[in-house]
Parts: C-alpha cells; sequence; structure tokens
C-alpha cells in the first residue's frame, strides 16, 4: 500500500515538473535545440538554505499535581492521593526526563520537632522554606523564553503561485531556567537539568505567494511535520506529542530568475507532554519565533555559454564548434538577471580591455 | 499626620530629649542612650555566647507602653549574646555597654528598630521607640545549661517518675487507666521502667511497654505525642504523625527528640524529656513577642521560636502507634 502510494507520488511528480517542460518543447524541437533534460527537470525545484534566530517560549500549567519545594528539590507528584502523609517521593525534571526524586517531607523543617537553626536570626536558610500547593487549587506552572539557532534546508516545487515542498531543520537550543507563574516570592525558578539540545524537524510544506511587489514576492507558507528533541536530554519514552505546525511568510528579493534572498518570519506550534510515572502528566507548550534569512536557487535549465569570448548577454544559442549541436546558453551568472533589458545592463569586465582608468590615462596621453 | 511624621529622626530624639532635660549620648549606629541605673561594680558584657538575662520596657516617645516584660511578669528573659539570635539585631550591640544591675534607656530611630515591621507601630508614628533594657545577669551557657538539668531532676522528683506504680496512675490517660486496673486486677503484668539518664542530658521514662523492634536510622515511624514544658504547658500536640529516624533526609529532628525515639518499640508510650542543649537552645529572643508571628512570615527567625523560649527543656509525651 505504502509502495504504491510512494509510485503514485513519484509519477505525480514528474508529471507536474515535466509541464513547463512541454509548454516549450514546440519551440526547442522546430529549432533544434539542445537542453539538457536533467537541467531541465530539476530547474523545477528551488533549494532554500536559511539560518537565523529562534525564540521558544516554553510553558506549562501543573494540574493533577501536588507541587513541593524545599530548599534543595522542587518535586511534582500526583495529586489523586488520598491521604497525603508527611514524607513522599516525587519527582523532579517534568520538563524532559521525570526522575524519582528523593523521599521527602511536607514538614516545615524549622518547625517543632525538627533541628534548631544556629544563628537563627536572618539566617539564609529560613528564606528557602517548604513550599506545597495542589496545582487544582490555583493557576500555576512555570515559563521562560530559551533561545535557538536554525538551520534549514527545503526543497520546493512551484506551480503558477502555489507552492509543495520538503524541509528538514536542525535547531541548537540553548535553555534557560523557567519562572513560576504564581508564587514568585516564594517559588524558586525551575531549572532545566540540560543547557542546550537539539531539536530536528522533517516536515513538508505548502505555499501560496499571495503578493509581488517589484522584484518581492510575499509567499505564505506552512509548515507541517514531526519534532524529534534531543535524545540525551528528552525521555522519547516518557514524552508523547503530535505534529507540529509552522505558520510563515517568505519574502524573497528576486536577483534573478535562479537566485533569491530571503527573509523569513514564523512561528511554530507546537507541544508536548510529559507523563509521570505516577500517573500524573505535563503538558508543555512550546511555540517559538523564527526569523530566517538565507538564499534559495534554483539549478539553472541552460548552462553558461562556454566561449570565454561570447559577451552575449541575453539567452541565446550557441553552436558547438566539434558537434554542430546547437544548444541554448547564458550570458549572465545565476545571481544576474539572465536577459536584462535597457538599462539593466550587466557587463562582464572585459579582460582584453583596458580599465576605464587606463583608459582615462591614454586618452590624456593622446 | 503627626507633627513628627516625615521629620529627621534626630531632629525628633533630640528635641524630646531637650524637652525633658535629659542629656543622652548618641552613639555612632545613630541611636541616643541615658542610665536609668547606674553599678559600676556589676559585671560587664563580654563574651560572644554569654546568656544575658534581661527585663525590658518598650515605650513610644509619647510614653505609651507597647510591650514590656518585668520583675512581677516573672523570670528574666535570656537570650544568647551575639548570636545572631536575638531581634530587633541591635539589642546586641546595646546591651554591650551594660553592667549587670544597670539599666539605660535606648532611644532607637526606625532604621535601628522596626522599619520593617508592620505589626508595630508608634502611637505618633514617627516609628521611634524607647527600649528601656535592665541587665540583670550574665551567665555562660554551660551554667544556663546545668541549671536546666537540674530543674529536669526536680520535676522527675517531683512528679515522682522514679515510682512506677503512681507514676503510672498519675500520669495515663483515662483509657489506659482501665487498662491498668484491669491488670492489676489479674496479673499486673506491665513492667514499667524507671527513669533512664542519658550523657547527653536527655532523660526516658516508659510510661507503656510496646512490642517489637525499635526503630533504627532511616526508619519512618508513626506516632502521637503531646510536648510541653516542664510547667506542664502543652505547646504541641500531633497524631498520626510520620517521622523518619535517623540523621538523614528528609528532615533532621532535634537530637533528643531523635534519640528518645529509637528507644522505642511499636506500641510503647514514653516521656522524653529533652535539655534544651538536645532541642532547641538559645532559639530566638524577640522584643516585643507579638511581632513574632510576622518576624516567622518574613523568613526572619524560624517557626519554632514562635513556641520554644530560650533555653526552655521540654517533654514529649510520646506513643509509638508502629
Amino acid at each position: 500500500m505504502l509502495a504504491s502510494l510512494k509510485r503514485y507520488c513519484i509519477v505525480t511528480f514528474a508529471l507536474v515538473c515535466s509541464t513547463g517542460v512541454l509548454a516549450q518543447e514546440s519551440i526547442y524541437q522546430k529549432y533544434d535545440i539542445y537542453r539538457n533534460p536533467t537541467r531541465v527537470i530539476l530547474n523545477q525545484i528551488s533549494i532554500t538554505a536559511t539560518t537565523g534566530y529562534g525564540a521558544t517560549f516554553y510553558s506549562h500549567d501543573l494540574s493533577g499535581v501536588y507541587f513541593y519545594q524545599d530548599a534543595q528539590n522542587q518535586f511534582i507528584f500526583n495529586n489523586n492521593i488520598e491521604n497525603l502523609g508527611s514524607t513522599f517521593t516525587g519527582f523532579t525534571d517534568w520538563l524532559n526526563d521525570p526522575q524519582q526524586g528523593f523521599e521527602t517531607s511536607i514538614d516545615n523543617p524549622f518547625e517543632v520537632p525538627y533541628d534548631y537553626l544556629p544563628n537563627p536570626v536572618n539566617n539564609p536558610l529560613l528564606g528557602d522554606q517548604t513550599f506545597l500547593v495542589n496545582t487544582d487549587t490555583v493557576d500555576f506552572g512555570f515559563e521562560g523564553t530559551s533561545h535557538g539557532i536554525p538551520i534549514n534546508l527545503m526543497l520546493h516545487y512551484e506551480y503558477l503561485d502555489f507552492r509543495v515542498g520538503l524541509g528538514y531543520s536542525y535547531e541548537r537550543q540553548f535553555v534557560r531556567a523557567l519562572s513560576p507563574t504564581n508564587f514568585g516570592d516564594q517559588v524558586r525558578d525551575y531549572e532545566p537539568n540540560f543547557k542546550s539540545t537539539r531539536f530536528t524537524r522533517l516536515y513538508g510544506m505548502l505555499g501560496y505567494k499571495f503578493y509581488s511587489w517589484w522584484w518581492y514576492d510575499f509567499v505564505a507558507e506552512l509548515n507541517i511535520g514531526r519534532i524529534n528533541q534531543g535524545p540525551n536530554q528528552f525521555n522519547r519514552g516518557a514524552i508523547s506529542k503530535g505534529l507540529y505546525y509552522n505558520f510563515g511568510v517568505s519574502i524573497e528579493n528576486n536577483w534573478s530568475e535562479y537566485f533569491r534572498l530571503i527573509v523569513r518570519p514564523s512561528i511554530d506550534f507546537k507541544s508536548y507532554t510529559v507523563n509521570i510515572p505516577d500517573g500524573a502528566s505535563v503538558r508543555h507548550r512550546q511555540p517559538t519565533f523564527f526569523v530566517q534569512f538565507g538564499v534559495s536557487i534554483n539549478i539553472p535549465d541552460i548552462r553558461r555559454s562556454p566561449m570565454a569570448s561570447d559577451h552575449t548577454q541575453l539567452k541565446h544559442v550557441y553552436t558547438d564548434p566539434r558537434t554542430g549541436r546547437r544548444e541554448e546558453v547564458r550570458g549572465q551568472p545565476i545571481t544576474k538577471r539572465q536577459n536584462p533589458k535597457i538599462g539593466e545592463n550587466h557587463r562582464r569586465p572585459n579582460q582584453h580591455m583596458p580599465s576605464r582608468k587606463n583608459r582615462v590615462k591614454s586618452k590624456k596621453r593622446n | 499626620m503627626s507633627p513628627s511624621q516625615g521629620l529627621n529622626p534626630d531632629s525628633v530624639i533630640t528635641a524630646w530629649l531637650d524637652s525633658l532635660g535629659i542629656v543622652a549620648t548618641v552613639d555612632a549606629s545613630g541611636y541616643y542612650y541615658y542610665p536609668d541605673s547606674l553599678n559600676p561594680s556589676g559585671a560587664q558584657v563580654g563574651q560572644a555566647g554569654e546568656v544575658l538575662a534581661v527585663f525590658y520596657n518598650l515605650q513610644d516617645l509619647e510614653g505609651v507602653t507597647i510591650a514590656s516584660y518585668q520583675p512581677q511578669d516573672g523570670d528574666s528573659l535570656l537570650f544568647k549574646y551575639a548570636s545572631n539570635a536575638v531581634f530587633p539585631v541591635i539589642f546586641d550591640e546595646l546591651v554591650s555597654i551594660m553592667r549587670v544591675g544597670e539599666t539605660y534607656n535606648f532611644i532607637l530611630p526606625p532604621a535601628l528598630s522596626y522599619n520593617d515591621v508592620a505589626s508595630i507601630s508608634t502611637s505618633d508614628g514617627s516609628g521611634i521607640y524607647n527600649l528601656q533594657i535592665s541587665l540583670v545577669g550574665i551567665l555562660s551557657e554551660g551554667e544556663v545549661l546545668a541549671a536546666e538539668l537540674d530543674q529536669i531532676d526536680d520535676y522527675i522528683r517531683v512528679n515522682d517518675l522514679n515510682d512506677t506504680v503512681s507514676v503510672m496512675i498519675d500520669r495515663i490517660d483515662t483509657t489506659f487507666l482501665n487498662d491498668v486496673i484491669l491488670s492489676i486486677d489479674t496479673t499486673f503484668s506491665y513492667d514499667i521502667d524507671s527513669v533512664e539518664y542519658f550523657t547527653s542530658g536527655v532523660r526516658y521514662k516508659m510510661l507503656a511497654e510496646g512490642d517489637g523492634p525499635t526503630p533504627i536510622n532511616g526508619d519512618l515511624i508513626t506516632i502521637d505525642y503531646r510536648a510541653e514544658f516542664l510547667d506542664g504547658q502543652v505547646f504541641q500536640t500531633r497524631s498520626s504523625f510520620d517521622i523518619t529516624i535517623g540523621s538523614s533526609v528528609p528532615n533532621v529532628l532535634i537530637p533528643g527528640f531523635d534519640f528518645g525515639l529509637g528507644l522505642m518499640e511499636p506500641g510503647e508510650r514514653g516521656l522524653i524529656i529533652i535539655p534544651s542543649s538536645q532541642a532547641y537552645r538559645e532559639s530566638a529572643f524577640v522584643v516585643p513577642a507579638f511581632i513574632i508571628p510576622e518576624l516567622i512570615e518574613d523568613a526572619v527567625i524560624p517557626e519554632y521560636v514562635e513556641l520554644v523560649p530560650p533555653y526552655k527543656s521540654l517533654i514529649f509525651d510520646v506513643t509509638r502507634v508502629n
């Protein structure tokens, strides 16, 4: 079933890609002009590479659990306990990898009958008092922003103003402490047990070019795919997650038919759920705001003119002196428009001509 | 708004002193002081860790008494000198100029007294307090602790804790009394020991026999207890209280209580008598006492200060449930 689906997709893709080729087939056939068929097909695929900055907003509301904090630890544990004893074992690291914590007590360590405190007045240890809250009775959680550097590679095919593509991205993210959303004067920040991690995304893309202005195109893009968290930091066995969605606008400055500079602001919508071994769970929202920039190219469907002395600027037909084959070639590099209009002259420096400076000197001598 | 509100405290204090014709000395820290009575031959406060016995009277500049503890209120109040065990913290510095038998008045500007304490205020709104301190004794901590042991022994003697039969009838509750009477009617099998004395100062008196092993470090046991002072004042009761024996996680017990619980078998009931050296020692001395809850709330002092004053022996009447 899967194999037939793949075959269907490949055939469809090939047909769609060849549409542009067929439309112009008669011209090249009529004049017997050669074009490399591989180049012609590859030309239909745009290759985009971007990088930039991403700010990920972590947040989670704790519910269905007790949150406990003492001088050293922060725990959560299922609040579906009929009689909460004075000692218990909770779970730490509920952001990524829940671990069973030390046995602890809900009793205040500065109450009778617990031990006395030397230098008791204004002792700094007093600031680390225990804190216990049933998160079903109050809105409570943690939130914070982490920073990341994404690297993204995408291939897409464009038909009319529509695009479809596939992409892969790698993001190195530097995680920071999360602040409590409530009781900020009593609860310390949540410190993740890792400083950095990676996220990889494999996604499909749908896009639509909704606006053009001069050499600029504005393309709305929706990416849908799967995200994988760093396996050394995130316990995949304890985490369940669905697809992620990225909505962005690609602003493209078309330098030429083959080359574009891109700025792409976008937002990731994603979440995951960490399942605590005692039956509780914590859902983490994790939207990311990205600003990425990069380049997008199409492999030219025709090659550059092989003649060093060929200074023709427009696309033109070149005849191979050895074989006599007529072939369409470019006169410009891929970063420049191939058929410049009047006023768009992209003359190449002629190595056989003196420079402008030398020409001026020469005129003066004359 | 009171006339003194918003004025420079120095100006208010000097005007107040002038109005009374008092010549006071101003300390570099910013407080003013003058003696009510001097005793040049009295011992002077010297070493950190000494235990000072004091009375006090706290007034505002209008002469309104805010708090007072005088000889007619009871024994002198004890606190450990220069050990971060007194509030306001300037108290240590104030008594450092005094000799035993002397009484001084200290005029404290807000910054040195209760600036951040909302539960105390002056009637004139100035936040300036007149704290009168009488120093009545200087003791070493060893002397205080030795005196405590004497008090404990007196308690044991007065309450006949070594007289096993009468102790049982005096101290046991009604339910237990019925059991004893039934036992007397049959075999009188209760083997109640006399008081056990330990070198740490802890005393243990078994009131009802248990059955099973005594706990070891790390064991979680459940107890019922009633805590009181030697004068019989009960300051805490708890039932079905889970507690972990041993100096490990989660919370460390006061040494005397931890030790006493370690002697108890399941079902056993006993009195654990603990001198302050094995409990809360100097605790903390707060002037006035009614601000203690706010200081606890603000994490200035530990919770136990509200229940246990400095150098108080404790008695725990404990039943080990399991």
